[in-house]
């Protein structure tokens, strides 16, 4: 393998001829996806429907943005484990401020801002004090920031927001069946594949994930890279939260549980590494709609919320591992790669 | 090695289709209703599903039962997106959040489909079944002190907080109820105290009741926090005190019966709660009701319900009907209950 991440770093995008191709991780994501599709035309007639499967697509796309900005950190070797609890923080402020004023423009720029911050605090943290690993210093900002939530909310939610059309319309809106939010999210991810793929900005990312210290030594700013990384995490937030709060109409201090777990497993299925330096955005966009459109597929035949956790579960941990079979059977056949 | 992955993936993909390609519930004009409980795993929920699909099938309907996978309200919007879906013909769901699930029951009702709120009320549902009215409560908080103090003698209100809305509301019903019949005159309400919903606080007001009133005989806690903590403190100084309200079965088991501190107790059956909501359905998608306050229908189950106006002071913003008087208690079925929830 460590021939492999040299070549990687010079060029994000794997070589070209037809053999390798058929055998890219995107290219089996796709089968799989083909094969949720299937499977949800079989489970039920209406899997297709526009109407009901934009619904669908909608309400996991929420939880999906997250995915694009958590590649990034993963791309990075790290992990942010607060974006549940900045959309939480977010959105709650987002709710404030609309009850003090009145102006639902001004809750957006609201929790547009507050992800910022959350994500710039994150990133400032990691780059005052290096030695420590993201995964704690983001499970201390996830406590921090849900319990400010929880201490501002208590028991109580925070609506209001549905009677403001223009903000209602953000998520519910439409542009013939396709709602406008879905059509944000393929510009959003559009521009994270832009930025990752074809940018000097992206290559640095690879090459910091790759090795650290080799990145430092080129040349490249690792500590004004990382903040901007888990800055753009926080801003995914804040506009996640946007879009739940458009949504629901109502902010609870119990938004954004699990959306971490969620976004990680997408990532991963999308196969990013979690030791950083590799992965594509085109994986990660595949992996989200493989678990968004299989948990769709079985909520309209009631599997219960167990067993969906069952397989989601068994299918992360059989194509992951499935990952490290291909890696070494191409080993294998191929050592001149 | 290539075919042989691609092989063993379409071969994973072909097993899971065969095991799984049964097919919806509908598409036969048959009737399919759902229920949407709060949460997986919490008994009380579970019973009123249990009674929501025995309702069903007595009246020859498919019943569906869903928990959302977490307790939000964003859970039960997926689940409720998915119903819709499935073209479902009555939804009933005890609502996570006041508010939330309101855009996606507009969309449920604008798709045909009947939706009735149990247990807890929220914008855009049809109706509300109440476990419980607020007079019929009080009423049988007022008969368990007539009936434990012997008809005559002082009691007292252990509630949860001061700002309790539905404590509130039962407690002013109480003293409306004592001040119509003369038959509650030999009644002394002696104080109303408040232990907060927490057992410490609601144990220390018990032992306050206790040493401020020597000839008190009846603590009445229409809490389920406040009637553990009181019962079991009389238990422990061994007073004559009786302690009356709302209890869960399951926490109460040890001090409900004869000669116990709490000889019987009140609650809502969630079966019963269950088995209403999917009748209330039935009258809608049988236009036996519109929903409107002032309308009567008669259930499968063959009672009458009266359609009531909202009461947004006590959270219910749709019309209701009450499932009837709370579900009493005692010696002989408390063990039963305590398994239940």
């Amino acid at each position: 393998m460590s021939e492999v991440r040299p070549k990687r770093i010079l060029d994000a995008t794997p070589p070209g001829d037809l053999k390798t191709r058929v055998m890219r991780w995107e290219f089996l994501l796709l089968a799989l996806l083909l094969g949720v599709i299937v499977l949800g035309v079989n489970l039920h007639h209406n899997f297709l429907a526009p109407n009901h499967l934009f619904n669908g697509i909608s309400v996991f796309l929420v939880r999906g943005l997250i995915a694009l900005s958590m590649a990034y950190c993963l791309l990075l070797g790290e992990i942010d484990l607060s974006v549940g609890a900045i959309v939480v923080l977010a959105a709650t402020l987002l709710g404030v401020v609309f009850n003090a004023t009145g102006s639902a423009l001004l809750g957006l720029l609201t929790a547009l801002a507050v992800g910022l911050l959350c994500g710039a605090l994150n990133g400032l943290i990691l780059v005052k004090f290096r030695e420590l690993p993201a995964m704690i210093v983001t499970l201390g900002t996830m406590i921090l920031f849900r319990g400010l939530s929880e201490r501002i909310l208590g028991p109580a939610n925070i609506g209001g927001m549905r009677e403001v059309t223009w903000f209602a319309n953000l998520y519910h809106g439409r542009l013939g069946p396709v709602p406008y939010f879905v059509i944000f999210f393929f510009v959003l991810a559009g521009i994270f594949w832009f930025v990752m793929h074809k940018t000097t900005f992206g290559r640095h990312m690879f090459a910091i994930g790759a090795n650290r210290t080799a990145a430092e030594y080129a040349g490249i700013n690792v500590g004004k890279t990382r903040l901007i990384v888990f800055s753009i995490s926080g801003l995914i937030c804040g506009i996640s939260a946007v879009f739940f709060s458009s949504w629901v109409g109502s902010v609870r201090s119990d938004v954004g549980l699990g959306y971490e777990i969620e976004a990680i497993a997408m990532c991963v299925l999308g196969g990013m590494s979690t030791a950083g330096g590799k992965g594509t955005l085109p994986g990660v966009l595949i992996a989200v709609f493989i678990i968004g459109l299989l948990r769709y597929a079985l909520s309209l035949v009631n599997v219960n919320p167990e067993t969906v956790r069952i397989i989601l579960g068994a299918l992360l941990i059989t194509v992951v591992t499935m990952q490290n079979v291909r890696r070494f059977v191409r080993k294998k056949t191929a050592p001149a790669n | 090695m290539k075919k042989i992955l691609a092989l063993l993936l379409a071969l994973v993909l072909v097993l899971t289709l065969a095991a799984c390609g049964n097919g919806g519930p509908d598409d036969d004009g048959d009737l399919t209703f759902a229920i949407v409980t709060k949460s997986a795993g919490n008994p009380f929920m579970e019973r009123m599903a249990s009674g929501f699909e025995a309702a069903s099938e007595r009246m020859g309907i498919s019943a569906v039962v869903q928990h959302p996978s977490l307790i939000t309200a964003e859970a039960q919007i997926e689940v409720i997106n998915a119903l819709i879906a499935q073209e479902v013909d009555g939804i009933a769901v005890a609502a996570n959040d006041a508010e939330a699930l309101a855009t996606v029951l507009q969309s449920a009702r604008d798709a045909g489909i009947a939706v009735v709120t149990l247990d807890s009320d929220t914008a855009g549902s049809q109706m509300f079944v109440n476990q419980a009215g607020v007079r019929e409560v009080a009423q049988v908080l007022v008969d368990s002190v007539y009936d434990m103090t012997g008809g005559s003698g002082q009691f007292a209100v252990l509630s949860a907080t001061a700002l309790a809305t539905n404590q509130n509301a039962w407690i002013a019903a109480m003293g409306e109820i004592i001040d119509e019949d003369t038959r509650y005159a030999g009644l002394e309400w002696v104080a109303t105290v408040f232990g907060d919903d927490e057992w410490q606080a609601s144990t220390d007001e018990t032992s306050s009741l206790l040493a401020s009133f020597p000839d008190l005989e009846v603590i009445v806690a229409p809490t389920t926090v406040g009637i553990l903590a009181a019962a079991q403190y009389v238990q422990l100084v061994g007073s004559d005190v009786l302690v009356a309200g709302l209890g869960l079965p399951s926490e109460m088991v040890d001090v409900v019966g004869p000669d116990l501190p709490t000889p019987y107790m009140y609650l809502w059956n969630p079966v019963e709660l269950g088995e209403v909501a999917a009748y209330a359905l039935y009258a809608f998608v049988n236009g036996d009701t519109t929903g409107a306050a002032g309308e009567s229908f008669v259930s499968q189950g063959g009672v009458t319900f009266n359609v009531i106006p909202a009461a947004p002071d006590l959270g219910i913003v749709n019309t209701q009907i009450i499932v009837g008087l709370p579900f009493r208690f005692d010696g002989d079925n408390i063990e039963e209950w305590a398994e239940v929830f």
